[in-house]
């Protein structure tokens, strides 16, 4: 009976009371029991309805009940409108609770300000991040089957990959099981003469299934087969869509049509799909046959110069590939004992090689900002916390009036994810905006980073990061208040339990720990950077202008119209105001070219040619060396004497000749380049200084200079350097003019000052050392944010008590001294744990650093102090307000 | 509108009795409730005013009521009745008042308009369009 009574006073209650006082939605059984009242109710009446018009009481109920029907489908209606109604009263709770939010966010739009850019930054950061990452090295490459393309290299002597020679390459094609298609491919830097200036293109010389082995054929015409391999056929090209649309106009005709590429025609057979890129030369665009055979000198099984690719067959895994081509090297190097020192060969995926250099720079960037994120979160769970203690009027009339604890929770977590999703809109913006900054700055060989865009894969992304940060925001705050009692909330305004002080401790400390890991980082890479840059080169860098010339067409076929235009060329330059002097190269340092030869000396023969020292061969004018400020250690430099028609001779760096003829003077003795047995003779006339030749971090490379007169072949590829007296940059254009006029024809490229170079030798860690520092600085600023507010927060709290404490006779000095304490404390634990986390992280930087070790006790204690010095004074201001305390004007209000 | 006693023809046995047309159901109840009401005067109101020509089973009238509800068009409390029942009454909200205005509009020129067409064929005798 009382149950019942009960249960009327809850019916009874309207369904606006009930839903003001957040009452239960109706359960099933509950709702059952409303439809069967119903029904009783309406048989009665019916049946007295019935009796009243003369029926007999049994009889009428019968005819009542039969009136009624069937109740099932009664039932089934009631259920529904009931799940429907529960379903609007919660989506009506969360339209009401957004509007509260938004309303809270909207009466403090500092604190909406700051909670944003904060998420913003590093939302943003988060998804620049991850989608060079993402495009680098999660995304399959563009070909079917990307797995299954691999790299083939041979290892030498040393162990050091290698290229292939060609007598190698078509044994291991010949028969292969786990190979589908093999193809060998070498670089082509061909001239391009059509309707506007002559231009250097880069292009591809491919074994014939080169495009078999990626698995993409030409869009308009057809591939290469076997018969355009075969020397004395007509010279057949493919060329990438970009190329036809830009230079042939989109000519639909253009199968047939010919193409004069340095100096030579070549008929276009196939044009590649829009969108093709070869990944082991992303700005390749045309392709022409390799045409080797066996019967060459440049195909010897030594001279390995040819990058091979394979596709292996569906059964196949790089693993078995390596293990059989192991194998038949292994038979090879039997049969030509002389050609191959230690053989083996490597097999690795495509995407694995063209990804080797960056894969670890970008996964310790990945590293770098999820630690950036996690400080940005900890600082919005500070903003979060400190509002927190701002409203908590506001929440205890609420609890008062009985809402749950469930019902605080889902607040919260409604706030995080709104100030979330904000941060995720405007983080999106700028992670668009950071990912052309990236592009910027972004050394040169990252492959695929150009491809970056924002797609999918990233809006899934950037949203996964957004719901994490405003579901962990969002709750952390009410986590920290979970063990204080409820009724605590509805207390005395003021007074903050030291638990919520303790959470916001913690967070602090995991800030100061967090940045401090992103500036040791940051400043491992600066000492790096310095380390790259003042690393002597061996030639004076300063107000030095290189530009590259190639050579082509019907105007240079003898030796004789090379070497005027040389002269020419120098005498043009020379001739230009502000210039100090002019030298020619074959090759220039930290431009990325390569040229090397074995040295035989005639005084040091040796048995197997194969271990002949080898060195870069550098074919220069006379005056390079000087041009350069390369030191000339002995003897004399090139002059004008040294043509053609006089004796060669050489100049040898000094760390060639000792490392060969030890203390002996090289003056006088005499080198062959290439084969021993064939081959003029160079006579050493002079010992210049070492200089770095691949790039800062690397070795400096052993080097003989020959002059450019005295070389065999004709180098159509020529360095120019120019010394200046001013800014380099600015004969850029007198220089290219002065080429232009010793011959209108021939293209001039990769024009920069050698600072640029160095700049672009040291590229990756300059691109991480950007982003370390702008992530670090970020950090800095944020920390120092929490420093301070947890510290102006406890002031602000402990008023009644630090009033109590000056009233009491306390100096000011002491109260300041008390808060500053807690500063030092609190980034002192900060400082302690990072340079823990800093330490077990150092693994990251490997491979990334030159010359310092990660866990460098200089940068540490730099960070360290830095830090700390950070710290102390966002506790200063705190502190200084705190001893400022007025204790009468406290007390009186207490 | 006349107001007649109920004197319940018996649906079913009825020789004029016709099947309510699926969704006016709905609109009469609407209309039943210009005060709140439980089921059974819902039900007892639309019989009176049909004079028991409109044949349907008194569950329908209650899966009518919680439809509406469902839809917000009534809501719903436990009351008591005159003679000290419990009850279940229900009443239009302003959702539901309008809806009401424009459903009736809609069908009353419906059937006006299907009506005109059949009363112009002048052979034809159609019972249905007398009332």
């Amino acid at each position: 009976m009382r149950r019942s009574i009960r249960r009327r006073a809850r019916d009874t209650i309207r369904p606006g009371v009930r839903r003001l006082f957040r009452l239960p939605i109706r359960r099933k059984d509950l709702c059952e029991q409303d439809v069967r009242e119903e029904i009783r109710l309406h048989l009665e009446l019916r049946t007295e309805q019935l009796i009243a018009q003369g029926m007999a009481r049994a009889a009428a109920r019968a005819e009542a009940e039969r009136r009624m029907g069937d109740t099932r489908s009664m039932r089934h209606e009631a259920l529904a409108r009931e799940r429907r109604l529960s379903w609007c009263e919660q989506l009506g709770d969360l339209g009401r609770e957004l509007q509260w939010c938004l309303r809270g966010l909207r009466r403090s739009p500092l604190f909406t300000v700051t909670a944003l850019l904060t998420l913003t930054l590093g939302i943003g950061a988060t998804t620049a991040i991850f989608s060079v990452v993402d495009r680098v090295l999660l995304s399959p490459l563009p070909y079917p089957d990307p797995e299954r393309v691999v790299t083939i290299r041979e290892h030498n002597g040393e162990g050091r990959p290698s290229n292939l020679g060609f007598a190698t390459f078509s044994d291991l094609a010949a028969d292969s099981s786990t190979l589908a298609s093999i193809a060998a491919y070498r670089p082509w830097v061909p001239t391009l003469v059509g309707d506007g200036d002559p231009r250097l293109i880069r292009g591809q010389r491919v074994s014939p299934s080169f495009f078999d082995v990626l698995g993409v054929q030409p869009a308009i015409g057809r591939g290469l087969v076997a018969a355009d391999d075969q020397s004395g056929t007509e010279r057949v090209v493919v060329i990438s869509d970009g190329l036809w649309r830009r230079d042939l106009h989109g000519d639909p005709d253009v199968i047939g049509r010919t193409l004069t590429l340095s100096g030579a025609a070549w008929t276009v057979v196939g044009v590649m799909p829009r969108g093709f890129v070869s990944l082991s030369d992303p700005t390749a665009e045309a392709w022409r046959p390799l045409r080797y055979d066996v019967s060459q000198a440049w195909a010897c099984r030594a001279c390995r110069h040819l990058s091979v690719l394979g596709r292996l067959n569906p059964e196949a895994t790089a693993t078995s590939a390596a293990s059989e081509l192991d194998a038949q090297i292994k038979d090879l190097a039997t049969a030509f004992p002389s050609a191959y020192v230690d053989p083996g060969v490597e097999v690795v995926t495509l995407h694995r090689q063209i990804t080797r250099a960056v894969r670890p720079a970008l996964l310790l960037l990945m590293g770098a900002v999820v630690v950036f994120l996690l400080i940005a979160c900890a600082n919005l769970t500070h903003l979060l916390l400190a509002r927190g203690g701002a409203r908590r009027g506001e929440l205890s009339v609420r609890v008062a009036l009985g809402a749950s604890r469930w019902r605080l929770v889902r607040l919260h977590v409604i706030e995080g994810l709104l100030l979330a999703f904000g941060g995720g809109v405007l983080g999106l913006g700028l992670a668009i905006i950071g990912r052309r900054i990236m592009l910027a700055l972004a050394p040169p060989d990252v492959p695929r980073l150009h491809e970056t865009q924002l797609d999918g894969t990233l809006l899934l992304f950037a949203l996964a990061v957004t719901t994490a940060v405003g579901l962990t925001t969002g709750l952390l705050p009410v986590l920290g208040r979970w063990r204080v009692p409820w009724k605590g909330l509805a207390g005395a305004g003021r007074r903050v339990t030291a638990t919520r002080r303790s959470v916001r401790a913690t967070l602090v400390v995991a800030e100061v720990a967090l940045t401090l890991v992103l500036l040791i980082g940051a400043g491992l890479l600066l000492r790096s950077l310095g380390k790259q840059v003042q690393e002597p080169l061996g030639f004076a860098p300063d107000r030095l202008l290189t530009q590259l010339i190639s050579l082509s067409g019907p105007g240079f076929r003898t030796s004789e119209d090379f070497h005027t235009f040389y002269g020419r060329v120098l005498d043009e330059v020379n001739a230009l105001p502000g210039i100090v002097a002019a030298g020619l190269t074959s090759q220039l340092p930290l431009s990325e070219d390569h040229d090397g030869y074995s040295i035989h000396f005639e005084s040091r023969p040796s048995d197997n040619p194969e271990e002949a020292p080898g060195a870069r061969r550098y074919a220069v004018s006379p005056g390079y060396v000087e041009t350069m400020g390369i030191p000339l250690l002995r003897g004399r430099s090139l002059d004008e004497r040294d043509d053609a028609d006089h004796p060669g001779v050489a100049l040898i760096s000094a760390g060639f000749a000792r490392a060969v003829l030890g203390e002996q003077n090289p003056i006088g003795e005499r080198i062959r380049l290439g084969g021993h047995d064939d081959g003029p003779w160079y006579t050493i006339v002079g010992v210049v200084g070492d200089t770095k030749q691949d790039s800062l971090t690397a070795d400096v490379a052993p080097a003989v200079y020959l002059p450019l007169e005295q070389w065999k072949f004709n180098d159509n590829l020529v360095s120019l350097v120019v010394r200046t007296h001013s800014d380099p940059q600015a004969q850029a254009r007198p220089v290219r003019d002065a080429i232009r006029r010793a011959d209108p024809d021939q293209p001039v490229t990769r024009i920069a000052t050698m600072h640029e170079l160095t700049l672009r030798s040291a590229a990756l860690t300059r691109f991480l050392l950007r982003l370390f520092q702008a992530f670090g600085s970020i950090a800095l600023v944020l920390a120092s944010i929490g420093i301070f507010g947890v510290l102006a927060g406890t002031v602000v709290e402990r008023r009644d008590e630090l009033a109590v404490r000056l009233a009491l006779g306390a100096r000011p000095e002491s109260i300041r001294s008390l808060v500053l304490r807690q500063a030092v404390l609190l980034t002192s634990i900060g400082i302690g744990l990072g340079l823990v986390g800093a330490v077990a992280l150092s693994r990251l930087t490997e491979g990334l650093l030159y010359g310092v070790v990660p866990t460098d006790p200089a940068t540490y204690a730099a960070v360290a102090i830095l830090l700390f010095g950070v710290g102390t004074v966002a506790g200063w201001i705190p502190a200084r307000r705190a001893a400022g305390t007025d204790p009468v004007a406290i007390l009186r209000r207490m | 509108m006349a107001r007649q006693s109920a004197n319940d023809p018996k649906p079913g046995t009825n020789a004029y009795a016709l099947p309510v047309v699926k969704g006016t159901l709905d609109l009469l109840t609407l209309k039943a409730l210009w005060t709140p009401m439980h089921g059974f005067e819902v039900t007892a109101w639309i019989e009176q005013q049909s004079e028991g020509r409109l044949q349907f089973d008194d569950s329908a009238i209650y899966q009518a009521l919680y439809r509406l509800e469902k839809k917000g068009l009534l809501s719903a409390e436990w009351g008591v009745t005159a003679n000290n029942r419990r009850a279940r009454y229900y009443r239009l909200t302003p959702k539901g008042r309008e809806h009401l205005t424009t459903e009736t509009e809609r069908l009353l020129r419906y059937s006006e308009t299907v009506a005109a067409i059949l009363r112009s064929a002048p052979t034809m005798q159609v019972e249905g369009a007398r009332s």
